[in-house]
């Protein structure tokens, strides 16, 4: 069970003098239970390519495929991939629109023309795994909430439809860090207690790499390198050149291996860089 | 003594009669051509303080004074908007006209200034941000970075002296932050005052002086290097310490002599290299 | 969704059409509209026609691009036609049931295409070539004189303004919701009026809480840049008729002394 993407090509404003490419020859597999991430700055195609993973669009060439089911083969289809492949956009408090939260979680589970007890029971348990308390929220308004709590109750929407893979873009973009830490811990709980798999998109390398098994480079609609993100790390020079900021940790790693500190280049956290340091600094001064 | 631009005495300020302060008896006094940010989590009251000092909102307790200016003073209004020029979060929502160079002039348009003269600041203002190019492209066709260097551009067609952001970087890319943070250090450097809002650590880090709120009050106060040292404090307030500031103080206590206020790469790279 | 939208749409070349004035501009499309409305006969037709091609030739606009701002207006003009096949008396030349076709039911829904066709040309040539903020600099200038009946120009023109800055924003927007609530299993497609209307509360309910907020905001932002309204304020632009402006209007002229010599004498 995965989704893969195969030689995948997306053109849009074809014939005008906008025309542009955002997917050049992209494939991709993302296996179930895998909790992966893709990289890449703005324009890289990030954002079309997880539209093609649950068919808001279509490739101009290639394919795409959902557990064997052909994204666009057949129209009746689609409303199964959208709910096999769950995906929160950027921002997703902007799409709140019910006058509590419980209607608004429960739009999706209502689409699926599931039953009552159903959407009700389904309700509870997202809000639940986003940290409400589903008594005490249930009947508040989703616009008298803060914009992070709003934002939970905006992944809750999706999480109601209960996808195999739920795709999370910018998950924590404009939020502080509080906030990002809360969404983040959120998510990784997630993905342990139920085995969904989960794509997190965005264009920091810092805030993915404690959490993901694989990280997807895009640049200029290329995959640029794939890697556990120890492999991507260590290439740190690599990353800073397509544009994307590279953790602090990475940059001190970096400098240090520049003048000579024999240390691995595959550090993630400060725990580790402190654990190596040490280790070069002892053997030196023996 | 370089005179203070800004005078906050003891301010204070709630949206609503019931409501909790969200600015509680503030006093901060920020210096001509200083470089100042402002960090705290969401709903720490950095973002009311900044339209208190713009005249946007009006302070319940105390009082703020521009350029000596006080902003509870209604004929004052225009100079003080002027004087402190701001730039908010939505690139999106900032920009009135459909062409660069138009919502450049829409400042100083508004202050009745010479035709001839906007045309002169318009330009100015367009390199200064390094977005001259960029002055017959419609906004909506820009990046997030470039629309608000385009903001940024607009209050300084406006002939402020003092720039104040709120959050001006929350909404970009890790590409778009750069770009904004150069055009601020350049523009500080040719003697703006900057006022920076925001809750990236790694921004404010570039300041002179960092100022901390949490709860509506000031908590902390002093330059990066004092501010950034109190980790554990710092965390507290539900904000980030630079990774290098950590990781330095991690050494200290494996027993490495470092100085506990390190917050640049570079300076702890050369220390363990010598 | 909106990628083939041309229509008002600014085409940014340098041609001396895009260089006229715009209240020159405005004038000049007013007038020929009514024009369009004033030709009887097919020697009618083949002057706007030609005057259009000098026109087009001038701006350097693709006649592909001009022909485009046809498409959303297509069905209207299609509607026009039928109505006025179908409803004018005279010669029946043609009956299915109760409805007849006549020969000047032919000729006048032929003509009324016709002339719907040359206006959008000449409209869309317009906007193409002139600016948004140009077009409304122009409308508000065109309407000063009208302020003392109580016309507030400058309010309209900045209304104008931010309208124009937003669509493409909001358009953005729109399909962004769609597409996030399709993630969530809504369909916009399918079902009867009633439905279709009701599935659109989650399109429009956020989209209509965006636009107050970015109202507001914006509101916010302007007060900051000091706007306070109309009153002592100047412009960046200032906009003088030159020699391209007389030239236009020498070829204008001629123009419309020919469509009105072709009306009085033929």
């Amino acid at each position: 069970m995965s989704i893969t993407a195969e030689n995948i090509k997306y053109v849009y404003s074809e014939g005008t003098p906008f025309r542009t490419l955002a997917l050049d020859n992209v494939n991709i597999t993302i296996n179930q239970g895998e909790f992966v991430g893709i990289i890449g700055h703005t324009g890289s195609g990030k954002s079309t390519l997880i539209q093609l993973m649950n068919g808001l669009e279509l490739p101009t060439e290639g394919q795409v495929k959902v557990n064997d089911t052909i994204i666009g083969e057949d129209k009746k289809k689609l409303k199964l991939i959208r709910q096999t492949v769950g995906l929160v956009f950027q921002y997703p408090e902007y799409q709140l629109f019910e006058e509590t939260v419980e209607k608004d979680v429960a739009f999706g589970p209502i689409n699926l023309n599931l039953s009552q007890e159903e959407v009700d029971l389904r309700v509870k348990e997202a809000l639940e795994s986003v940290g409400f308390n589903y008594k005490k929220i249930k009947d508040v308004s989703p616009f008298e909430l803060s914009g992070g709590q709003k934002r939970r109750v905006a992944i809750a929407g999706v999480l109601a439809m209960k996808p195999d893979y739920l795709i999370l873009d910018e998950p924590t973009a404009g939020l502080d860090p509080a906030g990002r830490n809360e969404i983040f811990q959120q998510i990784k709980k997630l993905h342990e207690k139920s085995n969904v798999t989960v794509v997190l998109v965005s264009h920091s390398m810092e805030d993915i790499a404690k959490l993901v098994d694989r990280v997807i480079v895009l640049s200029k609609g290329k995959i640029h390198m794939e890697g556990t993100p120890k492999e991507i790390y260590s290439q740190a020079e690599e990353l800073e050149k397509i544009g994307l900021g590279i953790p602090q940790i990475a940059s001190i790693v970096k400098e240090l291996r520049n003048r000579g500190f024999n240390i691995r280049p595959d550090i993630l956290t400060v725990e580790e860089a402190k654990e190596e340091i040490l280790k070069e600094v002892r053997r030196r001064n023996v | 003594m370089k005179e203070y631009i800004i005078r906050i005495e003891n301010v204070k300020y709630k949206y609503e009669k019931e409501a909790a302060y969200a600015v509680n008896g503030v006093s901060l006094n920020i210096k001509k051509g200083e470089f100042t940010a402002i960090i705290g989590h969401n709903g720490s009251g950095k973002s009311t303080l900044a339209k208190l000092i713009n005249s946007l909102l009006l302070p319940t307790e105390g009082k703020i004074f521009v350029k000596d200016m006080d902003t509870s003073d209604d004929s004052k209004l225009w100079d003080i908007r002027q004087t402190a020029g701001m730039v908010f979060q939505n690139p999106d929502n900032q920009l009135v006209a459909t062409i660069v160079e138009e919502d450049i002039a829409f400042g100083p348009e508004n202050q009745g200034v010479e035709p001839s003269e906007i045309r002169r600041r318009v330009d100015e203002a367009l390199k200064a941000v390094g977005m001259y190019e960029y002055r017959k492209r419609p906004p909506h066709l820009l990046s997030g970075g470039q629309k608000q260097r385009i903001a940024i551009a607009g209050v300084l067609a406006l002939n402020s002296d003092c720039i104040i952001l709120d959050e001006p970087t929350a909404m970009l890319d890790p590409s778009g932050r750069k770009e904004v943070m150069e055009t601020l250090k350049k523009l500080n450097s040719q003697g703006k005052t900057i006022l920076l809002i925001t809750h990236y650590m790694d921004e404010a880090v570039l300041a002179d002086r960092v100022v901390v709120m949490d709860k509506g009050s000031i908590k902390l106060d002093g330059t990066p290097k004092e501010v950034f040292r109190n980790i554990e404090e710092i965390k507290k307030f539900g904000l980030d310490v630079p990774q290098v500031t950590e990781l330095t103080q991690e050494l200290i206590k494996e027993g490495l002599d470092l100085p506990p206020d390190i917050i640049d790469v570079k300076e702890l790279v050369d220390i363990l290299c010598q | 969704m909106f990628k083939n939208l041309t229509i008002g749409q600014h085409y940014p070349v340098e041609s001396p059409v895009h260089h006229l004035d715009p209240r020159v501009k405005i004038l000049m499309t007013i007038i020929f509209i009514i024009s369009v409305f004033f030709i009887e006969r097919l020697t009618g037709i083949l002057i706007v026609l030609a005057f259009l091609t000098i026109a087009i030739t001038a701006s350097k606009v693709p006649v592909k691009f001009v022909i485009k701002g046809l498409r959303p207006i297509l069905m209207i003009i299609i509607i026009t036609f039928i109505i006025n096949l179908l409803m004018t008396p005279g010669n029946v030349i043609f009956r299915i049931g109760f409805l007849s076709i006549t020969e000047e039911g032919l000729r006048q829904a032929g003509f009324m295409a016709v002339r719907l066709t040359l206006l959008i040309m000449g409209t869309s040539l317009l906007t193409l070539t002139t600016s948004p903020i140009l077009l409304t600099d122009g409308i508000e200038s065109l309407l000063k004189p009208f302020k003392k009946f109580g016309l507030p120009a400058h309010e309209l023109a900045m209304m104008m303004t931010i309208a124009l800055r937003f669509i493409p924003t909001l358009m953005e927007e729109t399909e962004k919701i769609m597409k996030a609530q399709k993630s969530r299993g809504a369909d916009f497609e399918s079902g009867n009026i009633v439905s279709r209307a009701k599935n659109l509360v989650p399109l429009l309910v956020p989209l209509f809480i965006s636009a107050f907020r970015r109202a507001d905001e914006l509101a916010m932002a302007m007060e900051a840049r000091c706007y306070r309204g109309g009153d002592n304020r100047t412009r960046m632009r200032q906009m003088v008729i030159g020699k391209v402006d007389y030239a236009a209007i020498a070829v204008f002229s001629v123009y419309m002394v020919a469509i009105v010599l072709f009306r009085i004498l033929w």
